[in-house]
C-alpha cells in the first residue's frame, strides 16, 4: 500500500545521539585535561606553544647544572664540596630564584583559561551546560596549578635524582626535597588562583600578561629590598610581615617553618612555630580569597 | 504536558520585577516568544535553563525541575545567545566538539555529531577556520551548530536573525524550520520580527512585562479575515472599473494599492467577483485570501488579553 505522500524528506541525514551521555565528574574530567593541553598550547596554535615550552626549556636549565654539580661533586676537593652541601640541599630555592620564568610562566597561561571565555563571553554557552559555575572555576584552577607544578617540579625530580645518585645524604635530600614539593604545590595554587583572579578582572590577555607579572614581581622586588633593609636591623618581625606580601616568600617561610627547612636566603628569616600558624593562615587567605574573588567575578561575568 | 511549563512564575530582582506570575506552555514544535526588548525574554531563558532561580511558582523543562535538576535539564537542553559567544581563535569544527564533549558526549560521539551537525547548518569547508574570520551568518550557524550538536530535546535560540542580511536570514529561518519539523528537536525561539516568526513558528506566546499577553497556534492567529484580494490585468484603471462594478453590485469593494478588497459575505460573492472582470474583458490574475499578519495581533494583543 504505497500511497505517495504529500512531503518527503530528502536529507534524512539527521541522527539522533542515543548512547549513554557521561557524567558530570567526566564532563569536568574532560574539561581538567583540555585546559591542561591549552596551559601548553597544545590544541591551539602553534604560536602559542612557543611561550610554554620556552619556559619549561629555560626551567630545566638550573637544575641541569644542579645536576651536573651534584654529580661531579666526588672529584672536588673537600672544601668546594663543602661549599655547595647547603645550596645543592635547598630545593625550594629553585622556585625561589626562577621566580621570573615560573611568573611568565604564570602571566602568560592564565588568561588562556581565564580572561578568553569572559572575553569572547564562550563563559555563556559553557553555563548553558551540566557544570555548575564554581565547577567550572575550580576545574580551570585545578589545570592551571597542575600545569604550573609540572613546570616547576619536573626540573626539582631531575636535581633530586642526580643528588641520590651522587652519594650526598639520602635522607636530608629527601626530606628537603619532599618538603619543596609540598611547597612548589602551594605555591602552583596561589600563583593560579592570583593569576586566574587577575585575568578575569581584566579579561584582556595582553592587560592580563602585563599585570600578572608586574603584580608578583613588583612585590617580590618591594619584599627583597625591605627585607634587604631589615636584614641589617635584625628585625626579624618585620622581614617575616614583608613575607607575607609575595606568594614565592610566603610559601619558602611557610614550609621553612613546616619542615623546618633552609629559606633560600638569609634576608628571608625561619619563622617560629606562631609565626609558621601565622603563615598558614596568610597562605590559606591568598589562595580562598583570591578564588572567592575569582569565583564570585565569572560567576557575575557570565549573566547571560 | 508541553516541553516546558511555568506556573504563576515570577523573579523579582531588587527593582525589576522581571517575571511576573507567568503562566504558559511551550508545546511540541517550534513556539515563537514574542516580547519588546525588556519584557523578560532572556530572564525566562536563564530560569528555563536552571541558572536563576525564581522568586516564585513553579516551572517544568521536558518534565525536570531546573532549580533542583539543572544539569540534567542542562543536557538536554540547546542554547543560542543572542550576543557573539564564538572564541575567534579556534575553528568551528574544534569548538563545537569541545562543547559536545561540555554536554557530556563521549568523544568519538561528539567528532561524528559535530561533523554531521556542521553539514546540516551549512558549515563546510569554512569548518578548519578560525572562527573570527567568519561573517555574522556563518558565526549564526556555528552558533546554531553548538546549540544542537548534543541532541538536545529542546533548544533555546535567542534572537537568531539578529543581523542577518535577507538571504542568510531566509536561511537561518529554513533551517529553524528543519530543526523543529524534521529533526524533531523542539524549538522555543525568540524574536521581535513578528513577520519572521509568523512563517516559521507553530505557535506563538507573547509577554510583556514579565506576563503573558497571549498564547496560541500561529494559525488561529492568522486565520483569514472573511476578505479577499483581487488583481486585474488591463488596462490602467481597470481596477476601479472593477471595484466601482462590484459596488454596483452591492457587495463591499475598496481599493488597496492597484488591486480590490473585497469582502466576502457569501461564497458566491467569487463567482461574482470571476463574472464581473470577464464582463469587462480583463484578465483575472488572482483572487487571494487575507490573513491577519502577527504584527496586527501584536498591536491588538494589551486590549485583547487572552491568557
Amino acid at each position: 500500500m504505497s500511497t505517495p505522500r504529500q512531503s518527503v524528506i530528502h536529507d534524512i541525514g539527521y541522527r539522533t545521539f542515543t548512547g549513554r551521555r557521561q557524567s558530570t565528574g567526566a564532563i569536568a574530567l574532560s574539561l581538567y585535561l583540555t585546559s591542561l593541553r591549552h596551559c601548553f598550547g597544545l590544541g591551539r596554535s602553534n604560536k602559542s606553544k612557543v611561550m610554554p615550552f620556552l619556559v619549561a626549556a629555560l626551567m630545566l636549565i638550573p637544575a641541569l647544572v644542579l645536576a651536573g654539580l651534584a654529580i661531579q661533586l666526588k672529584r672536588m676537593s673537600l672544601g668546594d664540596q663543602a661549599n655547595y652541601f647547603a645550596p645543592l640541599s635547598n630545593y625550594f630555592g629553585y622556585p625561589y630564584w626562577t621566580q621570573l620564568l615560573i611568573t611568565v610562566f604564570a602571566a602568560s597561561q592564565a588568561p588562556v583559561l581565564f580572561a578568553r571565555d569572559l572575553r569572547y563571553r564562550t563563559i555563556v554557552l559553557y553555563f548553558a551546560r551540566p557544570l555548575d559555575r564554581s565547577t567550572y572555576v575550580l576545574v580551570r584552577l585545578a589545570a592551571l596549578t597542575t600545569a604550573l607544578f609540572a613546570v616547576i617540579a619536573v626540573p626539582m625530580v631531575i636535581w633530586y635524582a642526580a643528588a641520590l645518585s651522587s652519594g650526598l645524604d639520602r635522607s636530608q635530600h629527601t626530606k628537603n626535597f619532599f618538603a619543596a614539593i609540598v611547597g612548589v604545590l602551594v605555591l602552583s595554587l596561589i600563583l593560579a588562583t592570583f593569576s586566574g583572579m587577575v585575568s578575569a578582572i581584566t579579561t584582556r590577555s595582553g592587560l592580563a600578561v602585563v599585570a600578572v607579572i608586574v603584580a608578583l614581581m613588583l612585590t617580590s622586588g618591594i619584599v627583597t629590598i625591605a627585607q634587604g633593609a631589615v636584614y641589617e636591623t635584625g628585625n626579624k618581625s618585620a622581614a617575616m610581615i614583608a613575607s607575607m606580601f609575595n606568594p614565592f616568600t610566603l610559601v619558602a617561610e611557610l614550609i621553612s617553618g613546616l619542615f623546618d627547612q633552609p629559606t633560600p636566603t638569609p634576608a628571608i628569616p625561619h619563622p617560629s612555630t606562631g609565626w609558621t600558624l601565622v603563615f598558614i593562615i596568610v597562605a590559606l587567605i591568598w589562595v580562598i580569597g583570591t578564588s572567592w574573588v575569582l569565583v564570585e567575578r565569572i560567576r557575575k561575568a557570565a549573566s547571560l | 504536558m508541553g516541553v516546558v511549563d511555568t506556573q504563576r512564575l515570577t523573579k523579582q530582582y531588587p527593582r525589576v520585577r522581571a517575571l511576573d506570575d507567568l503562566t504558559l506552555s511551550i508545546p511540541e514544535g517550534i513556539t515563537g516568544i514574542v516580547g519588546v526588548n525588556g519584557a523578560g525574554k532572556s530572564t525566562l531563558i536563564k530560569v528555563l535553563l536552571g541558572l536563576l532561580t525564581p522568586t516564585d511558582g513553579s516551572v517544568r523543562v521536558l518534565g525536570m525541575d531546573p532549580v533542583t535538576q539543572g544539569a540534567q535539564v542542562r543536557e538536554l537542553v540547546g542554547y543560542m545567545p543572542e550576543h557573539d559567544v564564538l572564541p575567534a581563535d579556534v575553528s568551528a569544527a574544534e569548538f563545537v566538539m569541545h562543547m559536545a564533549m561540555m554536554s557530556g558526549l563521549p568523544r568519538n560521539a561528539a567528532r561524528e555529531r559535530t561533523s554531521d551537525v556542521l553539514r546540516h547548518v551549512g558549515l563546510a569547508e569554512e569548518r578548519h577556520r578560525a572562527m573570527g574570520g567568519y561573517s555574522t551568518g556563518m558565526k549564526q550557524r556555528a552558533k546554531l551548530a553548538q546549540a544542537i550538536v548534543h541532541s538536545p530535546q529542546l533548544v533555546l535560540l535567542d534572537e537568531p536573525t539578529n543581523g542577518l542580511d535577507p538571504r542568510a536570514r531566509d536561511e537561518m529561518l529554513d533551517l529553524i524550520g528543519r530543526i523543529g519539523h524534521d529533526f524533531g528537536i523542539s524549538v522555543a525561539v525568540t524574536s521581535h520580527l513578528l513577520g519572521e516568526l509568523e512563517r516559521t513558528v507553530d505557535y506563538v506566546v507573547v509577554i510583556d512585562a514579565g506576563r503573558l499577553l497571549r498564547a496560541s497556534p500561529t494559525t488561529d492567529l492568522t486565520h483569514t479575515t472573511g476578505n479577499v484580494l483581487v488583481e486585474v490585468l488591463g488596462p490602467p484603471g481597470s481596477d476601479q472599473v472593477v471595484g466601482q462594478a462590484l459596488v454596483d453590485r452591492g457587495i463591499q469593494a475598496w481599493p488597496v494599492g492597484d488591486r480590490i478588497e473585497v469582502r466576502l459575505d457569501r461564497p458566491e460573492t467569487l463567482d461574482v467577483i470571476r463574472d464581473v472582470v470577464v464582463a469587462q474583458g480583463l484578465g483575472l490574475v488572482r483572487i487571494q485570501e487575507v490573513h491577519h499578519s502577527l504584527e496586527e495581533v501584536f498591536h491588538q494583543a494589551p486590549t485583547g488579553v487572552s491568557a
